[in-house]
């Protein structure tokens, strides 16, 4: 199975190198490597505390968002329009590899 | 909506052009109208939800103190559980105990920040094999004596010894941690949703949360690396949480912890029992027990409903409920609406269940539900490798669950017949 290496900056500032398993969705890394993403919903983008934002030359790439998942990224806290996704709906690619992801800042 | 015009129950009349009670909706022969508190009457209330969804998709019930509105649509049910600042879970304020169901964030992230860890898939990983075990040793035990009765024989013991070992809190008495299980979950219910409570209630969970706390600080001195160390240190080191919210947080693992998984595991048999082939295709493709327990999430799902209040005002079904208003979410009725689920009474494990409210939606979803699948999963993985047939014992029906916490359903009492498989 193919594993890819990110770089994860966290709601301190602070960087991770976090390991992105092919068969693991964005959220699944992120939780599964300890950084702090809640993830309540456990992935059915029906809550927004897996919100990340990710490169803007990436962002354009990604397949669209579902209805489900605009809805909850826009009303997120800190939302981003150029780099806003919920991360359990971001699945894994090979050109991910190196990719800075950012934690989105959870409720005041 | 039609109103019904029998003679008057003693209830209110609504006011003309408001939203009709539901005493006074036409519930048909044999329905009792729905109530807030079951009178025995919604032990199984999948019947009351088929009308719903055909009649009434928003029902008020009156009473003494205040409305509550039901919701059964599932597009409804799924606005609130996404809506949080609009259908706050802090029905009580201001909040009686640290029930993650009872908080809004971000006090709810803070408490759930503290859990989560626990309950991912990687993390319950080092449970597997020893569910796997007691699931196994108890049913044999079932086997060997022909069957049983399915709660007390088999589904308290897996899952009361699941969140002990998870939580490392002994529970070598299991009558005394349901009895106060039990007993705080009902004062919960009281204070939470006016339930009737047992008039012990209160008294109970002070000795339920004493036990706790001397528990919490010999995991502390341990340093015991289960759940219950981690919510320790968080106590004691960390100062994140305080005393009292350690040992109530303690308390409320529990008992989401193993009650809900009990009916669940209860309602697992029952459904082999109604679904006599499916023991036999989940032996030859295990893989399908996951399917099994998923469709059961939401065909009998334990967690029938949860409690909200609206910060404003807000429309549901064309019905417009006015800020304040206590409401139900009813997850369990819009697991069954024809408009997501086709043929939505019918227990079809292959089915697409993607949606289902089995174990809530959104910031508030169950978080102890890949647990639940996982001791689910692997108890029905025994009955279908082990069992050839469950059969209900016809000589004594099932009896339901009328508990004071006014959430959930499913049976208290399941007698079954096994029968082993052979070869």
């Amino acid at each position: 199975m193919s594993v890819i290496t990110i770089d994860v900056i966290d709601r301190e500032g602070s960087r991770h190198e976090v390991p992105w398993e092919q068969d693991q969705v964005l959220m699944e890394a992120l939780r599964d490597n300890d950084l702090p993403v809640l993830a309540s919903c456990g992935g059915s983008a029906s809550c927004a505390t897996c919100h990340v934002f990710l490169p803007e030359d990436v962002y354009p790439t990604l397949p669209e968002r579902s209805e489900d998942e605009i809805e909850l990224v826009e009303e997120a806290p800190g939302f981003r329009p150029t780099q806003s996704r919920l991360s359990c709906q971001v699945h894994y690619a090979d050109r991910f590899d190196g990719m800075t992801v950012t934690l989105a800042p959870e409720e005041d | 909506m039609s109103i019904a015009t029998q003679e008057t129950t003693g209830l209110p009349t609504s006011e003309p052009n408001t939203h009709p009670y539901s005493h006074e909706l036409a519930w048909p022969e044999g329905l009792e109208p729905w109530k807030v508190v079951d009178d025995g009457s919604q032990g199984d209330p999948y019947e009351h939800y088929t009308w719903m969804h055909r009649n009434a998709p928003v029902v008020r019930a009156w009473t003494p103190t205040n409305d509550v509105w039901f919701l059964a649509a599932y597009d409804d049910v799924k606005m609130a559980f996404r809506k949080p600042k609009i259908f706050s879970s802090e029905v009580v304020k201001p909040v009686p105990m640290t029930f993650l169901t009872l908080i809004d964030d971000p006090e709810h992230n803070r408490f759930r920040q503290v859990i989560a860890k626990a309950f991912t898939p990687k993390a319950l990983q080092a449970f597997a094999q020893r569910i796997e075990e007691n699931a196994e040793m108890l049913l044999d035990r079932m086997i060997a004596a022909g069957g049983g009765e399915v709660v007390e024989d088999f589904a308290i013991p897996l899952s009361m010894t699941t969140i002990s070992a998870l939580l490392d809190v002994p529970a070598e008495d299991h009558e005394k941690m349901k009895f106060w299980s039990d007993e705080t979950f009902s004062y919960f219910g009281r204070l939470a949703r006016n339930a009737p409570g047992t008039g012990t209630d209160e008294q109970s969970a002070h000795d339920f949360w004493a036990y706790l706390k001397e528990r919490l600080e010999v995991l502390y001195a341990e340093g015991s690396e289960s759940m219950g160390g981690h919510i320790a240190r968080m106590w004691k080191d960390e100062g994140i949480l305080s005393e009292q919210e350690a040992k109530e947080l303690c308390s409320f693992v529990f008992i989401a912890g193993h009650d809900t998984t009990t009916i669940l595991l209860a309602n697992a048999f029952r459904m082999a029992s109604e679904h006599p082939e499916l023991l036999g295709r989940i032996h030859d493709n295990e893989e399908d027990a996951e399917r099994f327990v998923e469709e059961l999430a939401r065909y009998r799902g334990t967690v029938q409903r949860a409690s909200r209040i609206t910060t404003e005002e807000v429309t549901v079904s064309g019905v417009t409920l006015p800020k304040g208003a206590v409401v139900r979410l009813l997850n369990a009725a819009a697991n069954r609406d024809p408009q997501k689920f086709e043929d939505p009474d019918t227990f079809d494990i292959d089915r697409k269940t993607d949606g289902h409210f089995g174990f809530g939606a959104g910031v508030h979803s169950c978080v102890g539900a890949p647990l639940a699948r996982m001791e689910t999963v692997a108890s029905t993985l025994q009955l279908a490798r082990k069992v050839a047939s469950v059969t209900l014992d016809t000589d004594r029906p099932i009896e339901y669950v009328r508990g004071n916490n006014l959430t959930n359903s499913g049976p208290e009492k399941l007698y079954v017949r096994l029968e082993a498989r052979r070869g």
